[in-house]
């Protein structure tokens, strides 16, 4: 049976790879001008705009944007306001326009070390549970469509194997977060 | 559904604002009777922030893979060395 991933993958259209590689093409040289100015370099760079463009495109599917700027005037603004947190800078070493003063970016893009561990212990115990969660909140798969691409009998099967898939991540990290906490005290 | 699958799809509604003004009362006066639902809630939380986390990994690894091609195409030689020149040393 095909993985949830390989089903994902097919159900992207070369239209959205298309419009996701013009997007980075027309906002990378801005973002990298940047990262140079600050003294990084080609790595860093990479490394803080895909940063941007995950919030970008988490806040675009929320609808949480209100775009009335070309989209490379925000993912650059996102972009500041991620160096800025994960050096500690102050916006005055990093100065900021009108618009990208107004960008909010979420309190939880760096995840901390116990969130990476219990994820990659996720990844091992949970990992289709996790790729079926993603693919419900995340890529807009609608349960209809998982009927029929992963085989089940009918929408409700789906419903339950959410659910279950819920409860059982749940039940994983609660048991992991007991055993950290017992490390702990 | 069972009991426990009733309370995982009542917490994801209820986290989600689905629930109706009449089940939200109802779930919240049990959320105050039931420490059991409470810690519930918390790791229902905590789980939909982990696929969060999950998510934005995934979907820096095609960023990534996107970034490689990008930079592997003999199409985009220019745009290739526009970037390259900014990272020279002599430009730093």
């Amino acid at each position: 049976m095909e993985t949830l991933e390989a089903i994902v993958a097919e159900k992207k259209t070369t239209h959205d790879e298309n419009e996701m590689m013009q997007i980075y093409e027309r906002a990378f040289p801005s973002a990298a001008v940047f990262v140079r100015h600050m003294g990084g370099n080609l790595e860093d760079a990479k490394d803080i705009f895909h940063d941007a463009l995950v919030i970008y495109f988490e806040a675009k599917w929320k609808r949480d944007l209100r775009l009335n700027k070309p989209e490379e005037a925000y993912i650059l603004g996102i972009a500041k306001h991620l160096w800025i947190r994960k050096y500690h800078l102050k916006h005055t070493v990093v100065p900021l326009s009108d618009v990208e003063k107004g960008i909010a970016i979420p309190e939880d893009c760096f995840s901390t070390i116990n969130d990476k561990r219990l994820l990659r212990f996720l990844e091992l115990a949970g990992r289709k549970c996790m790729d079926l969660l993603r693919a419900v909140y995340y890529q807009s798969l609608a349960i209809k469509d998982l009927v029929n691409t992963l085989g089940y009998g009918n929408e409700h099967t789906v419903s339950v194997q959410k659910y279950k898939c819920l409860e059982k991540v749940r039940n994983i990290i609660k048991e992991k977060s007991l055993v950290y906490e017992d490390f702990l005290e | 559904m069972k009991t426990s699958l009733n309370d995982t799809f009542y917490i994801e509604n209820y986290l989600q604002g689905k629930l109706s003004p009449g089940n939200r009362l109802m779930f919240e006066a049990r959320l105050l009777l039931s420490r059991k639902l409470r810690t519930d809630l918390y790791f229902q939380k905590k789980v939909h922030m982990l696929v969060t986390i999950y998510h934005r990994k995934k979907l820096k690894e095609e960023l990534n893979t996107m970034h490689n091609e990008i930079f592997n195409d003999p199409d985009k030689f220019v745009f290739q060395q526009s970037i390259y020149q900014l990272f020279q040393a002599n430009n730093l």
